[in-house]
C-alpha cells in the first residue's frame, strides 16, 4: 500500500475532487455563518443551533482529508459550543464568532489556492 | 490482495474520498451506501469483506444500523468499522462494547485509510 505513484494518483484525484466539493463546502460555511448571524439575534433559536451545529459537524470530518487539518479543529471546537447541553449564553457568542471568522479565513483561503 | 468494502455514509463527499483512496491506494473493490437502510441491503447483496460505517446519520444512525446488521445471519459475521467525528471519542468505549471491530477517526487520512482497516481487521498485506 505504499507505492509512490498510487499516492500520486491520489493525490491528484483528490485535488479533482476538492475542485467539484469545494462548492458543497463553501455552502456548509454559509450555512454557520447563517446560524452564528441567527443566534446573534436570537440566542434562544434552536433551528439555527441546529443547523449550524450539523454544518460544523460535517466541515469538522470533511476538511483535514482536503489538506485543513486547522480547519477540521476549528469545526470540531464550534461543534463543541454548539452541542453542550446547556444553553448558549452571550459569553458563549464571541468564541462562537471569532472561531466562525476564523474557519471562514481558512476555507477561503484554501478555495483560492489552485494547489493541493 | 484485493478486498471488498462497503461504505454506508450519508456525506456524498466523505463517501468518495473513502472510495477513491481504498480503490486508488490498495486496489480495493469500494461499494456505497448513503443511508443506514440502504446498506444493510446492499450488505445483504453483495456480502462485502468489512463495512465501514459511518456514526451520526439520519434516520437510522451507525450504532442502530450495526444492531440491524446484527439480526440477519448473512450479515452478521461481517465485520464493522466505525466512523466518527473526533468530537465523539469519548463514546469510543461505548462503541467498542457494542460489538464493533475498530473505531476510526474523521478526518481520515486518505493515504493511510486502507492500512488503519487493514490493522484492524487483522489483514496481512
Amino acid at each position: 500500500m505504499s507505492d509512490p505513484s498510487a499516492a500520486a494518483q491520489l493525490q491528484a484525484k483528490l485535488q479533482a475532487l476538492w475542485e467539484s466539493s469545494k462548492g458543497m463546502i463553501l455552502e456548509r460555511l454559509e450555512t454557520l455563518q447563517a446560524a452564528h448571524r441567527q443566534l446573534s439575534s436570537d440566542i434562544s433559536d434552536p433551528h439555527a443551533r441546529q443547523q449550524g451545529l450539523e454544518a460544523a459537524h460535517k466541515l469538522a470530518g470533511i476538511l483535514g482529508v482536503f489538506g485543513m487539518p486547522e480547519g477540521s479543529e476549528t469545526a470540531s471546537q464550534i461543534e463543541h459550543l454548539l452541542k453542550q447541553e446547556q444553553s448558549l449564553t452571550q459569553a458563549n457568542l464571541k468564541p462562537l464568532h471569532q472561531l466562525t471568522e476564523h474557519l471562514s479565513t481558512i476555507i477561503k483561503a484554501k478555495s483560492l489556492n489552485p494547489n493541493p | 490482495m484485493s478486498h471488498r468494502i462497503l461504505i454506508i455514509d450519508d456525506e456524498e463527499d466523505i463517501r468518495q474520498v473513502a472510495a477513491l483512496s481504498l480503490e486508488t491506494v490498495a486496489s480495493w473493490d469500494v461499494i456505497i451506501a448513503s443511508s443506514g437502510a440502504n446498506g444493510i441491503l446492499r450488505a445483504q447483496q453483495e456480502k462485502p469483506e468489512a463495512i465501514l460505517l459511518d456514526v451520526m446519520m439520519p434516520g437510522m444512525d451507525g450504532p442502530t444500523t450495526f444492531r440491524e446488521l446484527q439480526k440477519y445471519p448473512e450479515t452478521a459475521n461481517i465485520p464493522v468499522i466505525l466512523l466518527t467525528a473526533k468530537v465523539q471519542a469519548a463514546d469510543q468505549k461505548k462503541f467498542a462494547d457494542i460489538g464493533v471491530k475498530a473505531v476510526l477517526f474523521k478526518p481520515f487520512d486518505p493515504l493511510t485509510l486502507a492500512q488503519q482497516i487493514s490493522d484492524a481487521l487483522g489483514w496481512k498485506d
